[in-house]
């Protein structure tokens, strides 16, 4: 040990919960210490998550949206790669800069737990160092789980973090899992031309999102050429030793692809953080318990971000570390309005904010629903969208807004309207009284609104 | 590198007439890449006969540098009319078929200039054997870190291609000027030239930008501005490889450790699990 320092705020990890509540502390006017354990800072986010994922899906959008992959042609997954490249360099550069510019510190180096809010930090070929905090956020992220019947050997069967370093474009591909990550990569490798076998034991992916939506997407997806095997076992997987992956399916099917991807949730990284000496443990799913507040059981000890368990979305663990700061400073945060989205970075988009149709009706006994098909936009011709929608789910009186689910291009970014609507309490006529731009796929708020407006019990309808 | 095996000649060249002789010869872009006689007649064998496993030609493809760059090389040449650049064995056994390869392997096995310079072929079997062994722990340290493994792996095997180029050279230069050439003076002109050499004739052959930064860079990591990742990959495995083969101390990997974000715990874990490396080393010994 060469020598110990103290700081205000610890913070173990530099993805999005991480580094933002290094900036929010630093700000704060707090002497902030930033360990990474990577040799870059950033996180998974930025080098084998959110950032190199959704920038294949902007390039495979704009293959579809210039005609899809001609038939025989194959996409320079080269090019793909290095633009993904240059755009994770170029977000790490403005994490860095970001987190700079607040003033807090960056150390790389694996931290751990020696007692609560005493860190020890090492470097290979470094001393290691002693760092006491007045207060620690863990925000070390997460991985791909690794099932131990799926031979996962990041070279004919992937995950989804080996998947964003492939350098070449696979013929055809067999995707297991049927959530987020899974939907992402199986309709984006279909729209760059591989033959896409995707297999859950769940009858649709995405169980947590509106059937309706889910259907759209899923029919996109099989119009795409990809082949959606539901509600199936995958009984084993084995690669033929030559140029195969071999699965075979509980009710007898084969499916031979030339690889694998394995997408079927992620756990934390709580093993080497010596959360013992912390007088910390994990729950049963291998999270760290917090509060409403993010506080661990420790006094003084946060958790943010994937380690907490769902959402585990980059913009919540955003959130999540800006709010631990903020309480831990004892600065004011404003009340936490449930009203955070959720996006699907798959092709066609998807995103959900509120509750859906299904949630409303269990728990007001029923709902008033308007929806607005994108292909009877202006906007929606113009783009030459094949399908999407846009869901408005409001209360049985078909007056106030309670959620919103779309499908289609462009709906991680419409999703915010929603939001904004949400938070700010809205009624569903503001979307009717108020004009968006002309022609958009904002209008489809107002479609569906009116759907809405239309299905209000007839003695409101009067006095709408 | 491995200690030098060659022997001397009666007369000995001056001091620099090797090093003058090899710039003159490489300055005109000659690179040739012989295969080693074993390998060529293997794959001849296995080619050629109907009983054969397909496997076995993967897995010799696998172990032999030469044959793998030669065979990647053609299958990017217009010949065969691919689609997209082949940038890993993995991906030519699937876009070209085992039928296909095969013939490309015994074309090429046919066809390249078979190693003569029998005074170092015991040297180079020595270093094919020692790329496979990178080209294996390069494949664990990118599985490791859930990278690309196929790329890490291509860069491990090719790692030292330029070291037979440059060993033939000498041999062809030597009968040429009747001058005999040290094992010191060779072994000099090695080491200052097999990086730069193998990485061009990469370049060349058009085959990844990361094996022809592995190759050129893989003694000295720090230098590389591009493929840092591979490079740091490559450099670690040949560390371990050498280390394995009780060739050399792990010594100093701290560098390369940090590079690739990896801990002693991860070094430890990987010496620990590298059973199927130690296999490899067997069947190849």
């Amino acid at each position: 040990m060469s020598g110990t320092r103290s700081c205000d705020v610890a913070i173990l990890g530099s993805g999005p919960g991480g580094h933002s509540a290094a900036i929010e502390a630093a700000r704060a006017g707090a002497r902030v210490i930033l360990i990474e354990r990577d040799s870059r800072i950033g996180g998974e986010c930025v080098h084998r998550g959110t950032i190199p994922s959704k920038t294949l899906h902007e390039r495979a959008q704009a293959i579809l949206r210039s005609g899809g992959v001609p038939a025989g042609e194959r996409v320079p997954i080269d090019a793909l790669m290095r633009r993904k490249d240059e755009v994770v360099a170029q977000n790490e550069e403005l994490v860095a800069a970001q987190v700079d510019s607040a003033g807090a510190e960056v150390l790389f180096g694996h931290g751990r737990f020696v007692a609560p809010r005493v860190l020890e930090v090492r470097s290979p070929g470094k001393p290691s160092l002693r760092i006491e905090a007045k207060h620690v956020v863990i925000a070390t992220g997460s991985r791909p789980r690794k099932p131990l019947d799926l031979p996962i050997d990041h070279e004919h069967v992937l995950d989804s973090d080996s998947v964003l370093a492939m350098n070449w474009l696979p013929a055809s591909i067999t995707v297991f899992g049927g959530g987020v990550i899974a939907s992402e990569f199986a309709s984006i490798f279909a729209a760059l031309g591989c033959r896409v076998s995707w297999i859950d034991r769940s009858a649709r992916p995405l169980g947590f999102l509106d059937a309706e939506i889910v259907d759209c997407f899923l029919s996109n997806f099989v119009q795409s050429g990809g082949t959606w095997h539901g509600g199936r076992q995958v009984a084993s997987v084995r690669w033929d030793g030559l140029s195969r992956v071999i699965t075979q399916l509980d009710d007898g099917t084969t499916i031979e692809s030339e690889q694998g991807l394995v997408a079927l949730g992620r756990v934390a990284n709580v093993e080497r953080l010596g959360l013992a000496a912390a007088g910390l443990a994990t729950n049963a799913r291998g999270n760290i318990e917090v509060d409403a507040q993010l506080r661990t059981q420790v006094d003084g000890i946060y958790a943010v971000g994937d380690v907490i368990g769902p959402p585990a979305l980059a913009a919540s663990s955003m959130e999540q570390g800006r709010r631990a700061v903020r309480h831990m400073l004892g600065l004011p945060t404003a009340s936490n309005v449930d009203a955070t989205p959720s996006g699907i970075y798959a092709l066609p988009e998807m995103a959900c904010v509120g509750i859906d149709e299904a949630a409303a009706k269990a728990r007001l006994g029923s709902a008033v629903v308007g929806v607005a098909n994108f292909r009877d936009l202006a906007r929606g011709r113009i783009n030459g969208v094949r399908d999407g929608k846009l869901k408005l789910v409001a209360d049985p009186l078909g007056r106030k807004l309670l959620g919103a689910q779309i499908v289609g291009e462009g709906a991680t970014e419409l999703v915010h309207v929603a939001q904004m609507a949400l938070v700010g309490g809205l009624d569903v006529d503001a979307f009717v009284e108020n004009v968006f731009n002309f022609p958009t796929f904002a209008e489809a708020y107002r479609s569906a609104a009116l759907a809405i407006l239309a299905a209000r019990p007839a003695s409101l309808r009067a006095s709408a | 590198m491995d200690s030098p095996s060659a022997s001397k000649s009666p007369s000995t060249a001056p001091c620099g007439v090797l090093d003058t002789l090899l710039d003159a010869h490489f300055a005109d872009g000659a690179l040739v890449l012989p295969l080693l006689p074993a390998y060529a007649t293997q794959v001849v064998a296995l080619c050629t006969d109907p009983e054969s496993d397909a496997r076995s030609l993967s897995q010799l493809l696998q172990r032999d540098p030469a044959l793998a760059a030669h065979v990647l090389s053609v299958a990017n040449s217009a010949a065969l009319g691919a689609r997209e650049p082949i940038v890993s064995l993995q991906q030519a056994i699937a876009r070209l078929g085992v039928r296909t390869l095969a013939n490309v392997a015994l074309s090429v096995a046919v066809r390249t200039k078979i190693f003569r310079a029998g005074r170092h072929l015991e040297r180079v079997q020595q270093l094919w054997r020692h790329c496979a062994h990178t080209a294996a722990w390069s494949r664990e340290i990118a599985r490791l870190r859930r990278r690309n493994v196929e790329s890490a792996f291509l860069c491990g095997l090719l790692h030292e291609v330029g070291a037979p180029v440059v060993l033939q050279a000498i041999d062809e230069l030597q009968a040429g000027v009747q001058l005999g050439f040290t094992p010191e003076q060779v072994e000099v002109a090695l080491s200052r030239l097999h990086c730069e050499v193998g990485a061009r004739l990469v370049e060349a052959w058009k085959l990844p930008a990361c094996s022809s930064a592995a190759a050129r860079f893989h003694h000295a990591p720090e230098a590389a501005r591009s493929s840092t990742d591979e490079v740091y990959t490559v450099h670690l495995a040949f560390r371990l490889a050498r280390h394995a083969d009780g060739l050399q101390e792990l010594g100093d990997v701290d560098a390369a450790l940090a590079a690739l974000g990896l801990y002693q715990e991860d070094l430890e874990a990987l010496i620990e699990g590298s059973g199927s490396i130690r296999g490899l080393a067997a069947l190849l010994a």
